[in-house]
């Protein structure tokens, strides 16, 4: 069983956040329009985080690609009443988007803040809707359930049939979530963490390599390799 | 299986949750019931030799 | 056999009419509460979106509801069942009122959850995938045989008056007669069904002290099982179940002085109930004060930058007014006037019970929202707001405004002072006496305890 796994170089990447917008555009999040983004509700899977530090014209700015951390000790599914969300035997955590009764206890609980809540039915604007991604594993939310990055699961299962249906069995290097597809400066990398031939594995154990929070002991598998 | 993989697997699983909420509040309406019934029958069932006090 | 209370009469003139004036105040209270209804079927239909509760706010002024409502429950059991254990006898003539405000508080907390949740229609999930790991389901498990056990509670303690009723209002409408005799499933008050009776109340008193700590304890670990700075702490238990007894028994203060009032109960609800309620209340006041320190001092020294965060923004952030408003109103006033003014003074006693509550809700919010607004990686950002709207508002109002409705109605239909428990003997001396003296007290009962002679 592969353990999945992503590694962002900071060095890399310079905050140009296509992958936010190849995200959207492959899991169908919602637009939340600049009032709803005003307010707070804006949906982003994949979010670009500055970290900015002292006062112009001595600033330090780190740039963060922040999708969900797949945590192995998620504080999220802890908390979940109904198991709507929950860790699959290959490290992605998942959302139930049938069985979740939208409490947002998960929400509350990610010390990430990688959780988002479909506080309206989705919407897109009108040329966007006829970008929707077709596949029905990233369909449309409804209102009143949590959903997040999901590590491209569709894409796995996809890779899974195409190698069956191939006839050859299915490798960590067949499928890719669309944000390190998408990366425009090759700073993101995903594989088999627990394969330690697998680039994510020997860059995660590069001197660079660091977690967010890695304190609270929740285990990410989203590793960063730190600028410099 | 170390202790983390334990704790892990505890939190991992859908735990028997529902079965424990009807279990507690449907013995709470059993206890309840029976606590009625003998508090009305208090007296009722006197055998005979009982009102010779 | 009715033990005989000399008050009788008094006690059952507000369950003899229903008049212009309950249903005017019956109409007013629904209105509110339907235009609240009106609003949750309308969030039904359009979403959560209609509040203003958004990323990282999830939670908001419905979870404030839940936990204050909840609180409010606490006033009932406390007065009821602790001070039972405690062998506190004065209490006998609250207990009714204090429980009816559990009664009628905790649907509201529970709507308040409904209120809240994203998939409403989904709530049988809980019981269908429950996971026991989660202290969601805690909560649920507690509150609900919270509830059960304060129906069933009350419903003991109220037999014998019901029995009453069924026996002695003879003038009341047909429904009215037929409700008490059924309710009354056969209670004849006989010595044995007292003696039983006491016993279950006694078992049940110290099964609620437990619950009561349990149920508020669970509450807060909703909160602090997070690994949220400001919520996940030690003391989350205590200090919640603390703030519930104050607000609790508040809110039986203002309850007492409103029915006081309201059915001119002034004979069977005296002034020594307040002062004893006072001496209570100023010991909760300062272990308010205690739990308050004891978390902020603890959190402060340690000066963690996530939670100091948290902690500047209350003491003098975005959340500064109103931290020291609910200090205000909580302790500062509260406690001078307990101290200096409450004594034999009715009015001072509910005008401070008023601020108490006013500043407990503020308590709740102060405790969910400013945790939410400054996450462990955003806070930096300065991001995080929320602003309540007026559906959130409204159907605050519509739960406060259906538990007034519930209580108000509870109050023409059973008698809010238990007769039998303020009798001129009590239970266990008339038990003592074989049972011959409230036989004989039956039969002799003056005139102007008749019903029907005395309006």
């Amino acid at each position: 069983m592969p353990r999945w796994g992503m590694v962002i170089d900071l060095d890399k990447c310079f905050a140009c956040q296509s992958c936010t917008a190849a995200c959207r555009m492959e899991n169908n999040t919602a637009v939340a329009g600049p009032d709803q983004a005003e307010m707070g509700r804006a949906v982003l899977w994949n979010e670009v985080l500055p970290f900015l530090e002292g006062e112009y014209p001595n600033v330090t700015a780190t740039l963060v690609p922040r999708p969900c951390q797949h945590c192995d000790n998620p504080p999220c599914i802890k908390v979940c009443p109904v198991k709507a969300t929950f860790l699959d035997e290959e490290g992605i955590v998942e959302v139930d988007y049938q069985r979740c009764i939208g409490c947002r206890m998960c929400t509350v609980a990610c010390p990430y803040e990688i959780r988002y809540f479909n506080w309206y039915a989705p919407t897109w604007p009108e040329p966007l809707t006829a970008h929707l991604n077709p596949d029905t594993e990233t369909a449309p939310r409804p209102a009143g359930v949590v959903e997040k990055c999901t590590f491209c699961i569709q894409r796995r299962r996809k890779a899974e049939q195409q190698a069956l249906a191939e006839g050859r069995p299915f490798t960590a290097t067949d499928y890719i979530p669309a944000c390190v597809q998408t990366c425009t400066g090759h700073a993101r990398y995903f594989g088999d963490l627990d394969d330690p031939n697998s680039l994510v594995s020997k860059l995660a154990h590069s001197p660079r390599a660091m977690r967010l929070l890695e304190e609270l002991g929740t285990q990410p598998k989203v590793y960063y390799l730190k600028q410099g | 299986m170390s202790l983390t993989d334990l704790w892990v697997a505890f939190y991992d699983t859908a735990g028997p949750g529902g079965a424990v909420v009807m279990i507690v509040l449907l013995g709470g309406c059993l206890v309840y019931w029976r606590l009625t019934r003998w508090i009305i029958n208090g007296g009722k069932h006197d055998r005979p030799h009982d009102t010779h006090a | 056999m009715h033990p005989y209370n000399q008050n009788e009469a008094l006690i059952l003139k507000p369950v003899r009419r229903i008049g212009m004036a309950d249903k005017f105040l019956w109409a007013f209270l629904g209105g509110i509460f339907l235009v609240g209804l009106g609003l949750y079927v309308r969030q039904l239909v359009l979403g959560l979106g209609v509040t203003g509760m958004n990323r990282p706010t999830y939670w908001g002024v419905y979870i404030t509801n839940f936990v204050f409502f909840i609180g409010l429950a606490h006033s009932g059991t406390f007065i009821s069942a602790i001070l039972r254990v405690a062998g506190q006898s004065w209490r006998s003539p609250l207990t009714r009122a204090a429980e009816a405000i559990t009664l009628f508080s905790l649907p509201f907390g529970v709507m308040a959850i409904l209120a809240d949740m994203g998939r409403p229609e989904r709530l049988l999930n809980i019981l269908f995938y429950g996971r026991y790991q989660s202290a969601l389901l805690w909560d649920f498990t507690a509150v609900g045989l919270y509830f059960l056990s304060s129906i069933l509670f009350m419903y003991f303690s109220l037999l014998p008056d019901i029995a009453l009723m069924r026996d002695r209002l003879t003038d009341i409408p047909r429904w009215q007669q037929r409700m008490y005799e059924i309710l009354a499933i056969g209670w004849q008050g006989t010595p044995a069904q007292f003696h039983r009776l006491e016993r279950v109340l006694d078992g049940m008193a110290i099964f609620m002290t437990m619950l009561v700590v349990t149920v508020h304890t669970v509450v807060s670990w909703v909160f602090g099982m997070t690994l949220q700075p400001g919520w996940h702490t030690a003391l989350i238990g205590p200090f919640f179940l603390l703030g519930a007894i104050l607000s609790g028994t508040c809110a039986v203060v203002i309850v007492l002085a409103l029915l006081r009032k309201a059915y001119n109960l002034e004979k069977v609800l005296p002034l020594r109930l307040f002062n004893s309620l006072r001496k209570l209340l100023i010991t909760f006041t300062l272990g308010w004060l205690y739990m308050m320190i004891a978390e902020y001092l603890t959190a402060g020294y340690g000066n963690m930058t996530e939670e100091m965060h948290v902690i500047n923004s209350k003491f003098s952030g975005e959340y500064a007014t109103l931290f020291w408003l609910m200090w205000i109103f909580v302790f500062f006033v509260p406690l001078l006037v307990f101290v200096f003014k409450g004594k034999n003074n009715i009015g001072w006693m509910v005008f401070a019970s008023i601020l108490v509550n006013i500043g407990m809700w503020i308590e709740r919010f102060i405790v969910i929202v400013p945790t939410e607004i400054f996450p462990r990686l955003l806070h930096h950002l300065g991001e995080g707001s929320y602003m309540p709207t007026y559906t959130e508002i409204i159907l605050t109002a519509s739960f406060f405004a259906g538990m007034a409705l519930l209580y108000a109605i509870f109050t023409r239909l059973f008698p809010i002072v238990p007769i039998w428990e303020t009798a001129d003997k009590s239970v266990e001396e008339l038990l003592a006496e074989g049972g011959q003296a409230d036989a004989a007290a039956g039969s002799s009962v003056p005139a102007a305890a008749v019903p029907g002679a005395a309006d």
